[in-house]
């Protein structure tokens, strides 16, 4: 009995430093729970419009399905990558204490960049041709014949351009508001978003009137819709040109954003010493 | 002071150099939380600031190793990113090699190095020491064809060459700490800031380090040195010139043969005796005496003046009854006299 009691006041010792330290950062805390309502809410459109109008929805992108989802998750796959590339190689620099001896070196931080973009996107790369291999040379999914892949590298170059700027925006918050742990609120909202609005999972199209107005706010919802109806569909430079403008426009404001942020943040960094953590 | 005007290169100069920091508020419900903190807009002076260093003056020339002592929290390593470009000051200057690092901050950047004392510095455990190191040299932009050949020479100096394949996780602190020299010898700067080089490692392989430090680094006059520590004896073994901080303060900043012979004729006097000292010998000792140490049958004093105090003090036990046994004057430590410095 004795040892029983012993074990029970072990738990709850471990339970309560366990809920002190995930309550430590309250607004992570929060934003974590508001992720699982979000994705509850992803799937139930998702359930709602498979059992519904998805056969006639779909022909806006394609033939269907499962083509449709493929394209999305590989897609998917570059821009997540994309928007969480520079924040997470600056926090794992940060607390491995490698920015230190990079902010000393010729290249300074934008050797850490470099580095942080080759090695995300080999790793991306390889996991898009997998299931590039998988489903649509071993599945068989249908891909359209007259695809322009000189259309398709233009709109994945804007696409991602955008996107990393964004990523320099999340990235400039660990510094400007010393996002260093938890979540960073840039790289949340874009991050749960994306699945929800940017049509991941489902077109856009089958959204709310006014959560499909936020939803071609994002360069991820023109990406994705774009790259779909190059792939599946064919389409020719004139009827994605709404899509094109949009992200073009959006690099421009985007990269400009970025850099001024990063920079700020870099400025403030080094004033307040917060570079190193040591 | 230190006697400055036989240098006129010099390498690392602080003028009235004033650093501080903001503490952070752990108040609320959002505490810790910065994010919120900063959304929320609370006033920064509720948290107030922290005054890192204070008019902090001195001059480290071409070659020489400067000793930074200081207890936790003295500002040492503010200092040392100071020098490094790593922090800018708030006030005062900081000149690398004649270089404002507030305007030249990224050329000042490319003269310096830092070597903490921590283990874990931004190597990759599951490479070896020479993958490792080529990584390094690449984002040091050492020409390839260079590059193999300092990491030969880089392997053999630093004395890691047996274990050149092995994965750092399975290297000890001083191999790590080793290694950490090594990687900053490719880089090829002129200033090295060490940062308690010797913390977390044994006496034998601390003294191992020291002496790498001594031959490699100090030994040869050509890298100029800003050696932060906490060990009083290794400062001594290895620098030229000690600066010791206090809350950011410099309260002593001079050679080490100056400090010796400025403080050094103090003396310390130990007298053992036969017999076990009563309560009544010790407050009478020490009513008259400096006494530092005191032991069953032998106490320690340390005087300024040993040839006034030596009669007086056998005056004093002869009234006590107390005979010695044995009398040892000996000059104190740079220890004792800085210790005696910040109390």
């Amino acid at each position: 009995m004795k040892g029983l009691l012993e074990l029970l006041h072990q738990s709850m010792v471990y339970i309560r430093t366990r809920w002190k330290l995930r309550t430590a950062y309250r607004v992570s805390f929060l934003l974590d729970m508001l992720d699982i309502f979000i994705g509850v809410v992803t799937y139930f459109v998702l359930g709602n419009w498979l059992s519904g109008p998805a056969s006639e929805t779909i022909k806006i992108y394609g033939e269907n399905y499962a083509s449709f989802l493929i394209v999305g998750m590989i897609v998917n796959q570059f821009f997540r990558a994309s928007y969480e590339v520079f924040y997470w190689a600056l926090s794992s620099k940060y607390w491995s204490n490698e920015l230190t001896l990079l902010l000393l070196s010729p290249r300074g931080i934008e050797a850490m960049i470099i580095e942080a973009v080759l090695v995300t996107y080999m790793d991306i790369s390889l996991y898009a041709f997998l299931i590039f291999l998988f489903g649509f040379v071993v599945l068989g999914t249908p891909y359209s014949p007259n695809a322009n892949p000189l259309l398709l590298i233009l709109v994945f170059t804007l696409s991602i351009v955008s996107i990393l700027s964004l990523s320099l925006v999340s990235a400039s918050m660990f510094f400007i508001l010393n996002a260093k742990q938890g979540l960073e609120p840039i790289s949340w909202l874009v991050s749960m978003l994306t699945p929800f609005l940017a049509g991941t999972y489902y077109p856009p199209e089958i959204l709310p009137q006014p959560l499909q107005q936020v939803a071609w706010l994002l360069p991820q919802t023109h990406g994705l819709a774009s790259l779909r109806k190059i792939v599946l569909k064919g389409c020719g430079f004139y009827e994605i040109l709404q899509s094109v403008a949009y992200l073009a426009a959006f690099s421009i404001v985007a990269v400009c954003l970025g850099r001024l942020l990063f920079k700020r943040a870099l400025k403030k960094a080094l004033k307040e010493g917060d570079m190193p953590h040591w | 002071m230190v006697q400055e005007d036989f240098k006129d290169d010099y390498i690392v100069e602080f003028e009235n150099v004033c650093k501080m920091f903001r503490r952070r508020s752990e108040e609320g419900f959002f505490r810790g939380d910065l994010l919120v903190y900063k959304l929320l807009r609370r006033k920064r002076e509720e948290a107030g600031l922290v005054r890192a260093l204070e008019s902090v003056s001195f001059k480290v020339g071409r070659g020489e190793c400067l000793g930074v002592l200081g207890p936790n929290g003295a500002g040492k390593t503010t200092l040392l990113k100071l020098a490094c470009s790593l922090l800018l000051p708030d006030s005062g200057s900081v000149y690398v090699n004649g270089l404002d690092t507030r305007e030249h901050t990224d050329k000042t950047k490319s003269m310096a190095m830092i070597i903490p004392g921590s283990r874990f510095f931004g190597f990759n455990e599951l490479l070896s020491p020479e993958s490792n190191l080529m990584y390094w040299a690449a984002v040091f932009q050492v020409p390839r064809a260079r590059a193999k050949e300092l990491i030969e020479e880089a392997l053999k100096v630093f004395g890691l060459s047996e274990v050149r394949d092995r994965r750092v996780m399975f290297l000890s602190s001083g191999m790590r700490q080793r290694l950490n020299m090594a990687r900053s010898f490719l880089a090829g700067r002129t200033v090295w800031a060490l940062d308690e080089p010797t913390i977390h490692l044994d006496p034998w392989v601390a003294e191992d380090i020291r002496q790498l430090v001594k031959n490699v680094l100090v030994g040869e006059r050509r890298y100029t040195i800003l050696l932060a520590s906490q060990n009083i004896y290794e400062l001594e073994k290895l620098c030229d010139k000690i600066l010791v901080l206090n809350k950011g303060k410099v309260v002593l900043y001079d050679s080490v043969d100056n400090v010796k012979s400025k403080l050094g004729h103090r003396r310390r006097i130990k007298i053992t005796f036969d017999q076990a000292l009563g309560k009544n010998h010790i407050e009478t000792l020490t009513s008259e005496f400096d006494i530092v140490n005191v032991g069953d049958n032998y106490v320690e004093i340390i005087t300024k003046n040993a040839v006034e105090t030596l009669p007086k003090l056998y005056k004093l036990l002869r009234r006590l009854g107390l005979k010695p046994s044995d009398i040892l004057v000996t000059e104190p430590s740079l220890e004792e006299i800085i210790l005696k410095l910040l109390r």
